[in-house]
């Protein structure tokens, strides 16, 4: 691994996604709409109990998903992945450096939270962890998405439905026991548990919520690595 | 060691279209070798395959005396390429831009205020590149092809598209590297640029070189002697074989005041293209 090489992606990623407003405005929207209802509801506890949870699972899930499948496809339609690769720069490293970028910037946008959510030192310590958990998985299907994908339209039309799929997953079990039942095995319906059971309105098994994020995490590792493997170089 | 680049037997097919049969050549440090050929000859194909980003179907390839299918993160340090598209990231500066690949290489700053100088871009050099015209992008993608001091340059028609006065400063940033001996290939369509630039040419139609050698020694050798190109008053073009009879025929018609200007017959890359394959290039006008 050579660190010149990620410092360059990570200076090129940086300073494009500052320039980015589309982007910028995929991970900022969320903490703002979740600011917007929390003062159009704050005078009903149990609403913004139930709300915010699911825009900061939304904020977990499509963001990275959206951003990173964009970012691949992106590079690879107008070829500046390629002038990468071919300057040195191995698949891994590039992925790293993106990834290593965005992450950064997702953790920065959902500090705002907090200032809704008034946890204490331990259940944020627990909320930033799972909250890594969560941008790791879904950034990972951001990157097979990204893979896969000819150019930037074809991302958008799977992205975003699989994006929404797995982000609104838990709102939907809440009025449905069945669909409450089948989606504890996903990481978003897991992470939106832990944030409900922080705002005291029920208790749920951090150990076996961790259990599930690393087993959807090792999946998705699996799927990164066949999908990888099967296109070739990320340039073509 | 004398030459930069070897090919032996080159071949290429993409499905059943053979793109390159068997393309053998060699190019010695510090020449400007010119690839010529028109749209779907094997150009592109032949660069891509020289800078390891395809692989041959046969044949052998050496750069720096290495295979070309063995091609490793250090030999692209030796290398520039300005290829079909300019990889520039659209939202970023020109200097940002060049800051990418300095890191890269491990280069400073300093450097890139050089090489920004010396392709005119420092005044411009905040500027995204969305916002730049197609000359300064293209002279932008030419500093970032620089930039690590190639010891070869891999050019993929640089000039195509650009007006005459960047046309020309580029020409002029290639003739300097060669200069300082860089190894320079570059294709293009256009048989001017290559008779001005190059100090070998390459024909390249149907996968195959056709011609080769220095474009001087080339028009020599495919000289028309004793022939001249008429235009009447009707604009028409007459070719006229200097003997007795074409004499004649030219002496009648300056009688009857039907010529417009008489000229010589020059050889030049284009008519020699035609020569051999029968076929003019896009946008370039015959002189034979």
């Amino acid at each position: 691994m050579n660190r010149h090489h990620i410092k360059a992606v990570m200076y090129k990623q940086f300073c494009d996604t500052l320039k980015n407003k589309l982007l910028l405005l995929l991970i900022f929207m969320y903490p703002v709409l979740a600011y917007i209802f929390y003062f159009l509801l704050k005078d009903t506890q149990e609403a913004v109990n139930i709300v915010i949870p699911i825009f900061i699972t939304m904020h977990i899930i499509m963001a990275p998903i959206v951003c990173m499948s964009s970012i691949i496809s992106e590079e690879k339609e107008k070829n500046t992945i390629k002038v990468l690769l071919f300057s040195g720069i191995r698949s891994y490293e590039y992925l790293l450096g993106v990834a290593g970028v965005l992450m950064g910037i997702l953790i920065v946008s959902v500090i705002p939270y907090l200032f809704i959510l008034k946890f204490d030192t331990e259940q944020t310590l627990l909320f930033f962890y799972f909250i890594i958990l969560g941008f790791v998985c879904s950034m990972l299907l951001g990157s097979v998405i990204g893979i896969m994908s000819k150019n930037q339209m074809s991302v958008g039309t799977i992205s975003s439905p699989l994006s929404m799929f797995i982000g609104l997953l838990p709102m939907a079990s809440i009025f449905n026991d069945s669909v409450d039942k089948a989606s504890k095995i996903l990481y978003s319906k897991r992470i939106y548990d832990v944030v409900y059971s922080f705002m005291g309105e029920m208790k749920t098994d951090i150990g076996i919520d961790t259990g599930v994020c690393v087993a959807n995490m090792a999946v998705l590792i699996l799927v990164f690595c066949f999908v990888y493997t099967k296109s070739g170089k990320m340039s073509q | 060691m004398e030459h930069s680049i070897i090919t032996e037997c080159l071949c290429k097919s993409f499905g059943e279209k053979q793109v390159l049969n068997s393309i053998s050549l060699k190019v010695k440090k510090g020449e400007i070798f010119g690839l010529l050929g028109p749209s779907g000859a094997g150009k592109t194909t032949f660069l891509n395959i020289l800078t390891g980003q395809i692989q041959a179907d046969s044949g052998k390839g050496l750069i720096f005396g290495q295979n070309i299918r063995e091609f490793t993160a250090q030999m692209y340090t030796r290398i520039g390429m300005l290829l079909d598209n300019c990889g520039l990231y659209a939202r970023l500066s020109g200097y940002q831009n060049l800051k990418i690949m300095s890191i890269i290489y491990g280069l400073s700053d300093d450097e890139i205020i050089e090489v920004l100088k010396e392709v005119e871009l420092l005044a411009d050099k905040d500027k995204a590149v969305f916002r730049m015209s197609k000359g300064m992008q293209q002279r932008l993608a030419f500093a970032k092809a620089i930039l690590n001091k190639p010891e070869i340059l891999f050019l993929d028609e640089p000039t195509t598209g650009l007006d005459p006065v960047t046309t020309g400063y580029i020409h002029n940033m290639i003739k300097k590297l060669a200069e300082k001996g860089t190894t320079i290939i570059l294709t293009t369509h256009n048989m001017d640029e290559a008779a001005k630039l190059c100090d070998n040419v390459g024909m390249l139609y149907e996968g195959k070189i056709v011609e080769y050698g220095n474009p001087q020694e080339l028009c020599y050798r495919y000289r028309v002697e004793n022939l001249f190109r008429v235009i009447s008053n009707d604009d028409e073009e007459i070719y006229i074989e200097n003997n007795e009879s074409g004499r004649k025929k030219a002496a009648e018609m300056l009688v009857h005041n039907e010529i417009k200007s008489i000229h010589t017959v020059e050889t030049t890359l284009q008519t020699i293209f035609v020569k051999l394959t029968g076929k003019e290039l896009e946008n370039e006008s015959s002189s034979y």
